[in-house]
């Protein structure tokens, strides 16, 4: 949930320190890896974000800016309707601005649990920031089919993490370490919610996963893809990027 | 004086059916009105004490502007002080702070907002029956991430005892972001489907600590040991406790529904009384009638012989008066037993909601001292006062038509 | 049998002061219960009116299911049919659309969750009191605007009066975020309206582009002609809708809190009823006991020249009834009398009190068909019930003894 999403974000901020992955032997390791994979300096991405749900569809296009793990600039291209609405997070806060009421909110504690413009997505995934390896002790397993390519962890939180999952289970390919496919479960072990990761490709020189897939498993009929358009990493923001004042400036940088 | 009231008395046992069957009639009137009253109150009181006993409490204090939208920074000015001060305070039985904030609550599958309430669940024990509602798990018992909701929720939830949910809400001081895992500790079960979905109860230092307020709170739930003093809004109390800042209210201000049920009801016996009356001062005047038409000639007699106006008029009262008190009595006798028997089993309205508030336990009538003094000196006065017109009437008869007229 | 009944209602005007002395217990009896019943009646009647009224109205036009699971989606998708079919219906006096939504309200520093009404001015003063429930400003305007009224708890809430702008947020149905700026044209009063929570009311078609629903609505307000009939109305309603996909309720289901509260005050109300039948019955009986034993004389003599027991018994009863007959129109007279008198001026209560969002400050009676039949019946059955037991003595009754009584 809350980690998956700051992955999904950070995803793009590879550290050019990463070279291609050899065979990892400890979790520990290979934890260390995925999250320094995720650990960004600055970037900047357009994605393209799908929502389906029982009464409606819609397609959402995005760019998006991050500094460090805790700045985040999001402002919306399309559809037309919603173009030009930004969210910014610094640290644990968020504000929402709307072009056409020209205002900016400042999302209050009771909404963070609220979707993020309708998404399966909530605000709350896009605030709290965690690393794999302080949060979560994690071990490999083997389910009952093994595919030779993948490594298998399953990721338990630690207690005094603040988390509603029981267990988190992760699909990484042993090549490129890059991650397939994410389980999280319950405390009763019952499946709650699906990440799918596919179409690797290359994005502003780094190899990723394309596209991602959120299943929620409770609710029927909600699906949230995101797709990649193009990405650029270590570029030069300008200053006031992650700024109040940036959140109304409806011109695209 | 007693020579009037024995020869009433004799008189009136002179046609025992009729005395019986009048006093029968009179006396129900006045059983009716104390049944009556005493279900009204006994009901009143009882919703009323389920309202302030169950949660609410008979009074509360609170910062002004606070249940506007609950601002977690508008916490009870200088509470602590005010908490110590109101537990010395004489009229005072028992007070409980509490924190008050607008919450989400997430599990797994779900999430649902609440109002949650951090408890100190020794000090509720004073003033509200919480710990009663809880029927799995226990009430915050311990130190722990403990948390209690209601059995409607845990269902949306998808969750039972033990299982983990994150409380997310504002925090004091900036309106940060707070969030705490807690375990599902206890579950309560109200019969009231908007308490058992929407409230949540965690200890009060746990929500202190997370809601960065230190010794603060949002509410102070008091009772006295008198509930009427809760209903008084005129005692200086009141000031004496809110001041600038602060706002003392009691349950008449906090649900001022139950108060104005309270006020219609009150006067609906008024309208009940007033008709009851007419029906038994038609009884008394047409027993008084019929008895003396039946004796016009005997009457007639009477004041042949001398017997003067104002001593006929007393025969009547006389007989009136007798005929009042054996009525008050049966009264009496019938009101208390039909108010005893309905007592004990009480009327069942569980889950009802009246007024704003879910009723929660049978409904019992309640009796009062006036019932048993005040209602039956106003049968009898009342009687006494109804007999003058056909006291009138027979200290006006001439003795020659009244022989005459006899049947 | 003819004989029988002139004979019976010669005595009954044979002896004034007797038919009078009973006479006047049953119709005291009759009127006063009347007055009870009418009482009752009215009183229940004018607080089920005035809070179906205030908002609720007697009863709604819903998707299915929404009253149970209430959610943006659930909507009533061709409102306009639904409306031409109302029209043509004779209970429904007026009918009003209304679409609902939950959202952010902000202002300034300050965020708060708010409901959304939106509702067509015009239609709603017809069928609710919506529109006298402001303390300041005024209502909606009938053309599609920014204007809102506010409840007083949102407007204390933000901090904001009349002419003041804040914003809403919302989900709109087609999925995207609704935002817009409004202002306060009005605000709902804090203690007698029927809005307590945090409410914004702004005009039907201003929410409908708000939430992107196009032209479908969540509830048809119902008003019909007599409130009393709202459960067969809703039936009748929904006979000629004809669509499953739509459930119409009375306010007896969706306002299920009030109505059992009501029930429970009538039930103590039936109890004294009861009460007051017993002592009129027994009243009754005292007066017709005493008119049939007295002329025990009168019935030996008759009994004497040959008169079977059976006219004696017919004749006893004959006479009672008719005596309770008339007394029970003169009882009707005046308890109708009575009844009307207060159902337009009413008894006016020392401290009004305000209940839903009304005030109250008069209790009214009412004049109905059960303030006629129920007293009516009641003394005419215990006048006859009561007058068997007498009338059977006296056809029993050796003519010997009665003639040597007295």
């Amino acid at each position: 949930m809350r980690r998956t999403l700051s992955a999904l974000l950070l995803f793009c901020c590879l550290s050019p320190l990463i070279s291609s992955a050899g065979p990892a032997t400890d979790v520990k390791t290979l934890l260390d890896r995925v999250d320094r994979l995720y650990r960004s300096d600055r970037s900047r991405a357009a994605m393209e974000m799908a929502i389906v749900t029982p009464e409606w569809s819609r397609t959402l296009v995005m760019d998006f800016w991050t500094e460090g793990l805790d700045k985040t600039f999001i402002r919306v291209r399309s559809p037309a309707r919603d173009a030009g609405s930004a969210t910014l997070r610094k640290g644990n806060e968020m504000w929402n601005y709307f072009p056409k009421i020209n205002k900016v909110m400042k999302v209050p504690p009771s909404m963070m649990m609220g979707s993020w413009m309708g998404s399966d997505f909530t605000n709350d995934d896009l605030v709290k920031e965690s690393t794999l390896i302080d949060d979560y002790t994690g071990e490999f397993f083997s389910p009952e089919k093994t595919d030779p390519a993948l490594y298998y962890i399953r990721l338990k939180p630690k207690k005094e993490t603040v988390s509603l999952w029981g267990a988190i289970e992760l699909e990484i390919r042993r090549d490129d370490l890059l991650p397939v496919n994410e389980r999280y479960y319950d405390e009763k072990g019952r499946l709650q919610r699906t990440m799918e990761f596919s179409d690797m490709a290359e994005l502003g020189g780094r190899r990723m996963p394309r596209v991602m897939r959120m299943v929620p498993v409770a609710k029927k009929g909600h699906v949230t893809t995101i797709r990649y358009l193009d990405a650029e990493f270590d570029l030069e923001l300008p200053a006031d990027t992650f700024t109040l004042r940036n959140l109304q400036r409806v011109k695209m940088r | 004086m007693n020579f009037y009231l024995k020869m009433a008395w004799r008189n009136s046992m002179r046609n025992k059916r009729r005395t019986f069957l009048a006093s029968l009639a009179v006396g129900l009137g006045l059983a009716a009105l104390i049944f009556t009253d005493g279900l009204t109150i006994g009901m009143l009181d009882g919703i009323i004490d389920t309202a302030t006993g169950t949660f609410m409490g008979q009074a509360q204090i609170h910062r002004r502007g606070f249940r506007d939208a609950m601002d977690p920074d508008l916490f009870v000015e200088d509470g602590p002080a005010l908490l110590g001060r109101l537990a010395a305070d004489p009229l005072v039985k028992a007070a409980a702070p509490r924190t008050v904030s607008f919450a989400m609550v997430a599990s797994p599958s779900n999430s649902g907002s609440v109002m949650l309430y951090g408890l100190d669940p020794a000090a509720e024990s004073g003033v509200s029956r919480l710990a009663r509602l809880v029927k799995e798990g226990d009430f915050l018992a311990g130190d722990g991430y403990a948390i209690v909701i209601g059995a409607a929720l845990a269902d949306t939830l998808e969750v039972g005892l033990g299982d983990k949910v994150v409380l997310t809400a504002a925090s004091a001081g900036g309106g940060d972001l707070a969030q705490g895992m807690f375990r599902v500790g206890g579950i309560m079960r109200s019969g009231s489907r908007a308490m058992d979905s929407n409230l949540a109860f965690v200890r009060i230092g746990k929500a202190r600590e997370l809601f960065n307020l230190g010794e603060n709170f949002h509410e102070l739930v008091f009772a006295f040991h008198d509930v009427r003093n809760a209903e008084d809004a005129s005692l200086p109390f009141w000031r004496e406790y809110g001041g600038a800042d602060n706002q003392a209210e009691g349950w008449p201000e906090l649900v001022p529904e139950l108060a104005a049920a309270r006020g219609m009801s009150a006067f609906g016996i008024l309208i009940t009384a007033v008709i009851l009356s007419g029906i038994v001062a038609l009884g008394v005047t047409n027993t008084l009638f019929m008895s003396l038409y039946e004796r016009m000639f005997e009457f007639g007699v009477l004041r042949a012989v001398g017997t003067r106006p104002l001593r006929m008029a007393l025969i009547i009262v006389g007989e009136a008066a007798v005929l009042a008190v054996i009525s008050a009595a049966a009264g009496v006798f019938i009101g208390w037993l039909s108010s005893y028997l309905t007592a004990v089993h009480g009327l069942d309205y569980s889950g009802i909601d009246y007024a704003g508030v879910t009723i929660l336990e049978p409904l019992r009538p309640k009796f009062r001292a006036l019932q048993f003094w005040l209602y039956p000196s106003a049968l009898l006065v009342f009687t006494l006062l109804v007999s003058l017109y056909p006291a009138v009437y027979a200290a006006r008869m001439s003795p020659v038509e009244a022989m005459r007229k006899s049947l | 049998m003819k004989l029988i009944f002139r004979m019976a209602l010669r005595n009954v005007f044979r002896n004034r002061r007797r038919s009078l002395l009973t006479g006047l217990m049953m119709a005291g009896g009759y009127a006063l219960f009347a007055l009870t019943l009418g009482m009752s009646e009215g009183t229940y009647g004018s607080i089920i009116d005035m809070f179906t009224r205030s908002r609720t109205g007697h009863a709604q036009v819903r998707a299915a299911g929404y009253l149970d699971k209430p959610s943006l989606y659930r909507t009533i998708d061709d409102p306009e049919r639904a409306g031409r079919v109302l029209d043509g219906l004779d209970a429904v006096e007026a009918w009003a659309p209304r679409v609902y939504a939950a959202s952010l309200a902000f202002a300034g520093s300050k965020t708060v969750g708010a409901q959304v009404m939106g509702l067509d001015p015009a239609r709603e003063r017809l069928a609710t009191r919506i529109a006298t429930q402001l303390s300041s400003g005024v209502f909606i305007p009938e053309t599609p605007s920014a204007g809102v009224v506010i409840s007083a708890r949102l407007a204390s809430a933000l901090a904001i009066g009349i002419g003041d702008e804040f914003s809403l947020i919302g989900q709109g149905a087609d999925g995207s975020i609704a935002n817009d700026n409004f202002r306060v044209a009005g605000v709902l009063s804090a203690s007698e309206s029927a809005f307590d929570g945090p409410w914004c009311l702004m005009h039907i078609d201003k929410a409908r582009e708000f939430m992107a629903l196009g032209g479908r609505a969540h509830e048809l307000v119902l008003v019909f002609t007599d409130y009393r009939e709202a459960r067969e109305d809703a039936a009748r309603v929904s006979a000629a809708l004809a669509d499953p996909g739509l459930d119409v309720q009375p306010w007896q289901v969706t306002e299920k809190e009030f109505y059992q509260a009501m029930l429970l005050d009538k039930k103590g109300g039936d109890i004294t009823n009861l009460i007051i039948m017993a002592i009129v019955a027994v009243g009754v009986l005292n007066t017709v006991l005493m008119a049939v034993l007295e002329r025990t004389r009168e019935y030996g003599v008759l009994k004497a020249m040959g008169t079977r027991p059976a006219a004696v018994f017919g004749l006893i009863m004959t006479e009672v009834f008719l005596l309770a007959l008339m007394s029970s129109a003169a009882g009707a007279l005046a308890g109708a009398g009575l009844n009307h008198w207060l159902s337009v001026s009413g008894i006016p209560i020392p401290e009004p009190i305000s209940y839903g969002g009304v005030k109250f400050t008069h209790m009214l009676s009412a004049v109905t068909a059960e303030t006629f039949t129920r007293p009516l019946a009641t003394v005419i059955a215990a006048a006859l019930l009561v007058g068997v037991f007498p009338a059977i003595k006296a056809a029993r009754v050796t003519p010997v003894k009665a003639l040597g009584s007295r």
